[in-house]
């Protein structure tokens, strides 16, 4: 009798925790046979650790704003505002492009945890709104050109560097979401908002500091996209949010958030994202055409993975 | 009484909730004209058996039979339709809705005419049920949202009335309800056996259930027990027979001196916020301070307010240094822990594992430099849990899969490794079976030995009495009464207060 209420129970963790790997591993053998065995080649290497790190970054901020079961719609447009304040920075001075585009990230996401918090409207509606703000302002500022970087920047582009961000930006994430009160707040703020405050969490705050957390990523990100590509445009991080949730979900990390998201999800989510983009651009798919590959595997993922059992409507 | 017809019957019913059994192989034979008391500890299936038969749930197997007809509901609608109408313990009426409305909704049919609703007919109608079951003080184009809890419940036995049924199931229903708001209820039960009609009545009040059932039938994890007659009925039995074994008399304190220690470690002082209308009072150290009123009275608010979580509109919460107490983490840096009533909304976070549940209050004492080592957290909460003796198979196991009892345990593993000083209990046996009950009762003299301090709400007079050092009695959000240990109050004195 007790052997069996073990199984059941297994049973039902482990198709959810399997998952996730199934699909990385799914990913990568469709299209290692369909490109020819390309994708597993030191020559993609390259191409993955870039394609993957963009997203790998952003989801790993992402992860706390998701535990607390919000959404941020708005990391996109402010990575390419924070990408065009960090192209002025370093008209200054090459150095000065850094804070240049993390501190207008951090005062974004401030701006979305005040909307969120105190005027007391829903994360959707909220980053929604702020997206477009984000987004009119670049368009504003760049007045239907671009900024340009200095040069000179763009050496910083290599491979070990965007390794060693990548180490010291999930290591970090990993330490502060696994081992640190901040961290087991967030999640438990996702599991039930109400008992989380009457064990003495301050909601409000952390709430808020999860957006700047996300805001400072996006600026992050808004820096070594001008390093990059050397322009700010107003296309720059068009793309972040889909990929950067399609990931989280491909990882298994649920919409209500809570105990159930887990750091490795945003590991396996973005790998399996990273390979999901680069096996496309191997057999040669327009950027339509990976959209819309893009948009049925999202379906999916959140066909499968969605708890409809405790549906929590995002707030 | 044997010639009575047999008017319903259900054989054989299972039922699982994913791994939990709620009902195995049970049985239920209902005559004509009568009441029959289902009666059981809490998990013993007499909720979900009176789902069943109402058409809430659908049993995983098993027959069922009205008046020799097999009956099997799709759902409530249905049930309604073949004459069995259910009442809940919770609020099942629609806040923005009118009485009239409330009360014929689903039979709105009947007033339509021409595919038009006559509102005007449908509140005369209403006016009438109302005026048929004595509750002529609510008026059919009240909305309910504006009603009292015990004047919604009314509604909804006037919804019930409307339907004629022949089968009524009134579940958990009296504890929400006052003196004139039960003897109305009790009123419908004795017409409804009147008119060759049948009532399946449940209550955890069991001196109630002696008083007002023909027969009774017993439930214990999820097992048919047995049916008693009228002249059997004993308190005694019917406790053995619903837990098991035999039950002592008093598992509350047994000392009869209340606490003298002067020692102030929490004031509140002309307190007018939710329910309360100028409340004052104190709380000294070592001592059970025990609250108690009707379910409307506004004592649950005495917790919160005292926890910060419901701001004052005037007047003041005090610590011991007179500080004052304005949100939930403040009054924790003062060592107070709370429980509210709803335990698995408020209290928990059921959707996460025990360690987690327990550990959340503490994570500033776990850290160290910041961090906390999964090494820390498992052994304060193995500690804790075995002090406890919470059930479970790890500390990974989510809390929704522990019993009432069990989760209540994980709630005061949170506040006793917290280190609380003070700790808000609020309805803490609400939905626990006796044998845990008596844990928690032993675990509250042991920490007033210890010099806590415990602020004791509770439904159940009984408990209040039981367990305090004083009591205070609310009504209408004013203390209506206080009484020391010595004086032993009894229940019926209490209730005079209440009412």
């Amino acid at each position: 009798m007790k052997n069996q209420k073990e199984n059941i129970v297994l049973k039902k963790i482990n198709f959810k925790t399997i998952f996730p790997y199934l699909g990385l591993v799914g990913v990568i053998v469709f299209f290692q046979i369909y490109s020819g065995g390309r994708v597993l080649s030191t020559a993609n290497f390259k191409a993955i650790i870039s394609e993957c790190f963009f997203i790998i970054i952003g989801v790993t901020g992402y992860i706390f704003i998701m535990a607390q079961g919000n959404l941020d719609f708005s990391i996109g447009s402010v990575m390419g505002l924070c990408c065009a304040t960090a192209a002025v920075g370093a008209g200054i001075h090459p150095l000065l492009a850094i804070p240049f585009a993390v501190v207008p990230g951090i005062i974004a996401g401030y701006i979305n945890g005040f909307v969120h918090v105190k005027l007391k409207i829903g994360s959707l509606i909220g980053t929604m709104s702020v997206q477009y703000i984000v987004n009119g302002i670049l368009v504003l500022a760049l007045a239907g050109g671009s900024l340009t970087a200095p040069i000179s920047m763009l050496q910083w582009n290599t491979l070990t560097v965007k390794f060693i961000v990548i180490i010291i930006v999930l290591s970090a994430g990993f330490y502060v979401f696994r081992f640190t009160a901040y961290g087991k707040r967030c999640r438990a703020i996702g599991s039930c908002a109400e008992a989380a405050k009457q064990s003495g969490v301050k909601i409000g705050k952390l709430k808020i500091a999860a957006f700047m957390t996300v805001g400072a990523i996006s600026g992050l990100l808004g820096f070594f996209s001008l390093i990059r590509t050397g322009t700010s445009t107003v296309l720059t991080g068009s793309e972040l949010f889909m990929n950067v949730l399609c990931a989280a979900l491909l990882g298994g990390i649920p919409l209500s958030g809570g105990a159930g998201a887990k750091f490795s999800s945003a590991v396996i989510g973005s790998l399996t994202m990273a390979f999901l983009t680069n096996g496309m651009v191997l057999m040669g798919l327009s950027t339509y055409d990976k959209q819309l590959i893009k948009g049925i595997v999202f379906l999916i993922t959140i066909a499968i993975s969605f708890e409809r059992k405790n549906l929590v409507v995002i707030k | 009484m044997g010639q009575q017809k047999v008017l319903f019957e259900a054989k054989d019913m299972f039922k699982s909730f994913g791994v939990t059994k709620a009902l195995k192989e049970v049985k239920l034979e209902l005559k004509s004209s009568e009441v029959l008391g289902l009666i059981g500890e809490n998990g013993s299936g007499k909720s979900t058996l009176a789902s069943i038969i109402a058409g809430i749930w659908a049993a995983d197997s098993g027959s069922m039979f009205l008046e020799g007809q097999q009956y099997f509901p799709k759902n409530s609608m249905e049930a309604n339709y073949s004459g069995i109408c259910m009442i809940l313990q919770e609020k099942s009426t629609f806040d923005h809705l009118s009485a009239a409305n409330n009360i014929f909704i689903g039979a709105e049919k009947r007033f339509v005419k021409a595919g038009i609703l006559d509102g005007r007919r449908m509140k005369r109608e209403a006016a009438k049920v109302l005026q048929e079951i004595g509750a002529s003080h609510i008026s059919p184009s009240d909305m309910i949202g504006n009603l009292s809890f015990e004047d919604g419940k009314l509604v909804e036995l006037a919804r019930a009335v409307s339907i004629k049924p022949k089968i009524l199931i009134v579940d958990e229903t009296t504890t929400a309800l006052s003196r004139t708001g039960r003897d109305i209820l009790y009123l419908i039960m004795e017409k409804m056996k009147k008119g060759g009609n049948s009532v399946i009545f449940i209550s955890h009040d069991i001196d109630e259930m002696v008083d007002k059932c023909d027969r009774l039938t017993v439930l214990r994890d999820g097992n048919y027990v047995d049916t008693l007659e009228k002249k059997d009925f004993s308190t005694q039995v019917i406790r053995r027979l619903m837990v098991g074994r035999e039950i002592s008399d008093n598992y509350y304190r047994t000392d009869s001196e209340s606490c003298k220690n002067e020692e102030i470690v929490l004031q509140v002082k002309d307190v007018i916020a939710g329910k309360l209308d100028n409340i004052s009072f104190s709380l000294h150290k070592g001592e059970i301070l025990g609250f108690g009123g009707l379910a409307d009275c506004g004592m649950h608010d005495i917790g919160r307010i005292a926890f910060g979580l419901l701001s004052t509109d005037t007047g003041e919460v005090k610590d011991a240094k007179g500080k004052k107490i304005e949100a939930p983490a403040q009054a924790m840096s003062r060592k107070i822990g709370y429980i509210a009533k709803n335990r698995d909304q408020e209290a928990l976070m059921t959707n996460s594992p025990i360690l987690d549940n327990i550990c959340i209050a503490s994570y500033d004492k776990l850290s160290k430099n910041g961090c906390i080592l999964p090494g820390r957290e498992n052994k304060f909460v193995d500690y804790l849990a075995d002090q406890l003796e919470i059930k479970m198979q790890d500390s990974k196991q989510y809390v929704m899969e522990l019993s009432g009892g069990n989760k209540q345990k994980v709630a005061l593993a949170k506040w006793l490794g917290f280190g609380a000083d003070i700790l808000i209990l609020d309805c803490p046996t609400r939905g626990i079976d006796i044998g845990i009950k008596s844990n928690l009762y032993n675990l509250m003299i042991k920490l007033k030995k210890e010099g806590k301090s415990i602020i004791l709400i509770s439904e159940e007079l009984p408990e209040v009495i039981g367990m305090s050092d004083r009591v205070i009695i609310l009504k209408n959000g004013r203390i209506s009464g206080e009484f020391r240990r010595e004086a032993h109050p009894t229940e019926s004195l209490l209730i005079d207060y209440m009412v």
